[in-house]
């Protein structure tokens, strides 16, 4: 027999007293696996939910002219007879050690065309491959139909209504019949203004020969490791402008970081709480024990023992509950979330690392709260507590 | 070679201080030898449960300084020095035997070597040795609650005698038990005294006083008088 086994027959005694404090300390734990679970599995649903927001790096030749902006993002001046990029620089692109991750690579060349309809209006011409465009895209809808043939476009929704364009309807740039074989759905962004034509078309009809205006990536970034990727293209193409597209991520990381605060903030209320109940019950345990403690002194029990007595009973309490709450909130949090936070199960990942903490944190917690009721334990006056004998 | 194994030498103690202040002792000194087995007895307040304590080396006098073999207990040691003192030198058995209710007997008797670095099978054989000589070998598993009230001072005694201490010191040790069960523990000392031990027993039964051969009467916090 060791004190450690003394620690152990002394929780067994006090079931109920103990029972009752492992449920709150694991609950607590559980709690706050189960919190930063959801965020961690938020975090990854908004990562596998970016490919949904179209490009996340975007490549541009290198300017100190005058700026345009396309969907929000600053571009050099495309009409400008800047050094533009070729398509051996995607050919570039496609040998960083990241390949594997770019979802799709759609180069574009951007034209400002002018239609004469009643009056002269001028509309940007993107010439894209589309098979590209829409992998970037996933969000149009179009009415209509994709173009098979070189002539073929499609308009965004402001430019049909405004120049009163329809499906099937033509007009003519450079002497060249241009048929519409279909309308965006309204988007919201500058896609609304726009004619999208075939790539090859544009270069032929427009003498661009072989000079991209503008080539936008999607990497897959549920793990990706954006800023390598990014500096990897940089040093294929020294030649260009690389820039990572974060608004929308940094919105909903924004809104993450602050339910990440909240989470902290709960955690915290728990760890007070857990302090107080661990505090409240060793101090109780204790008081219900100054005989028995009176008795292992005068067995020749040290200070230092009765200090090792305690401390092992939290220390067992901790991790027990410890365990358990990381149990139960892994549990929870895989049948829980999904149902609740619409998250994919596949998705609900713990940061194993998370977990060790958590654990440490209970234990820890459990020490710095016993430490008072030990230190009162360890004081008692043998002499004081054998006379109630 | 002395035989005096703890000498007594004008030892008071008070506790609390100003008009509350009660003196426990007032002057006391006595010895008592190797092999003795002392009565002390006196009336509820008369300072015997103090001196006993002091004799334990749990209870620090206010004057005067208990010798141990020579060794002057509370001058040379430090706290854990005097726990290790009662660890290895004395045997402590209490009134109402007062074992862990969530022990068994064999963890009760092994009680006192917990912290000791011993394996496991040390103890459990020193425990064992002890349950024999107060022929309980066959209630080790036994909690305190299924046993009856001799058999629980016997785990008691045995807790007592596990480490082989020179000193049994024994806080009215038959309080709690009929007469027939009493001339049991009564001689079950005898035998112990055998075994080179010395015990020092309060009591206030004059039913026990008659096994001893020395007792020391307290009054008011001074020796009455000591009885051979």
């Amino acid at each position: 027999m060791k004190l450690l086994n003394i620690a152990i027959f002394s929780i067994k005694r006090q079931k109920s007293r103990k029972f009752f404090l492992v449920v709150a300390l694991s609950l607590g734990c559980a709690i706050v696996v189960s919190l930063f679970t959801f965020i961690g599995s938020q975090k990854n649903k908004i990562e596998e939910q970016f490919d949904e927001y179209g490009a996340n790096i975007i490549v541009m030749p290198k300017s100190d002219n005058f700026l345009l902006t396309y969907g929000g993002i600053n571009v050099s001046p495309i009409t400008a007879n800047l050094e533009m990029m070729s398509q051996d620089d995607i050919k570039k692109i496609m040998t960083i050690p990241e390949n594997n991750l770019l979802r799709a690579v759609s180069p574009k060349i951007i034209e400002v065309i002018t239609i004469n309809k009643d009056i002269k209006h001028n509309v940007l011409f993107l010439g894209v491959f589309f098979e590209e465009e829409r992998k970037i895209k996933s969000w149009w809808e179009l009415q209509g139909r994709y173009p098979m043939i070189d002539n073929e476009v499609i308009i965004g929704s402001e430019v049909a209504s405004k120049l009163n364009l329809s499906i099937g309807t033509s007009f003519d740039i450079k002497g060249k019949k241009i048929i519409i074989t279909g309308i965006l759905s309204p988007t919201g962004s500058q896609d609304d203004s726009i004619i999208f034509g075939d790539l090859l078309f544009l270069k032929k009809n427009f003498n661009k020969k072989n000079n991209i205006s503008l080539i936008e990536i999607s990497a897959h970034c549920a793990r990706c490791p954006i800023d390598e990727i990014i500096g990897h293209i940089r040093d294929a193409l020294p030649h260009v402008s690389v820039k990572g597209v974060r608004q929308i991520m940094k919105q909903k990381m924004n809104m993450l970081e602050q339910f990440n605060k909240f989470s902290l903030t709960i955690t915290f209320i728990i760890i007070v709480i857990g302090a107080i109940l661990i505090f409240n019950s060793m101090m109780g345990s204790i008081a219900e024990r100054t005989k028995e403690i009176g008795i292992f002194r005068a067995l020749g029990y040290k200070k230092k023992h009765i200090y090792n007595i305690i401390l092992s009973e939290s220390i067992i309490i901790a991790i027990f509950s410890g365990l358990i709450g990381i149990i139960i909130g892994l549990l929870s949090s895989y049948f829980m979330l999904p149902m609740l936070a619409d998250i994919d199960l596949a998705l609900v990942k713990s940061n194993f690392s998370m977990l060790v903490i958590t654990l440490f944190s209970v234990l820890i917690l459990s020490v710095t709260a016993s430490l008072y009721p030990a230190y009162k334990a360890a004081e008692i006056d043998p002499v004081i507590a054998l006379s109630s004998i | 070679m002395t035989t005096t194994l703890v000498r007594f030498n004008k030892i008071k103690k008070t506790y609390g201080k100003g008009e509350g202040a009660v003196n426990a002792l007032r002057g006391v000194s006595f010895e008592i030898n190797k092999k003795d087995f002392v009565a002390i007895c006196g009336a509820s307040g008369s300072g015997k449960s103090t001196l006993l304590t002091m004799i334990a080396g749990l209870n620090h006098p206010t004057v005067g300084e208990v010798i141990y073999d020579e060794l002057s207990i509370y001058k040379d040691l430090n706290n854990d020095g005097l726990a290790n003192f009662r660890s290895e030198y004395i045997g402590f058995i209490f009134q109402s035997f007062q074992l862990i209710p969530y022990l068994n007997t064999i963890e009760n008797v092994m009680l006192p070597l917990a912290h000791h670095n011993l394996s496991n099978k040390q103890k459990s054989d020193m425990a064992l040795d002890a349950l024999e000589r107060v022929s309980l070998l066959d209630k080790v598993k036994k909690l305190p609650g299924e046993l009856s009230g001799g058999q629980q001072q016997r785990v008691a005694i045995a807790r007592a005698l596990v480490n082989s201490p020179r000193l049994i010191l024994a806080d009215e040790p038959t309080g709690s038990l009929d007469s027939e069960t009493r001339d049991e523990i009564l001689d079950l000392f005898k035998t112990i005294l055998n075994d080179n031990h010395t015990i020092v027993m309060v009591t206030h039964d004059p039913a026990n006083i008659k096994h001893t051969n020395k007792v020391i009467y307290l009054k008011d916090g001074l020796l009455e008088k000591i009885k051979r």
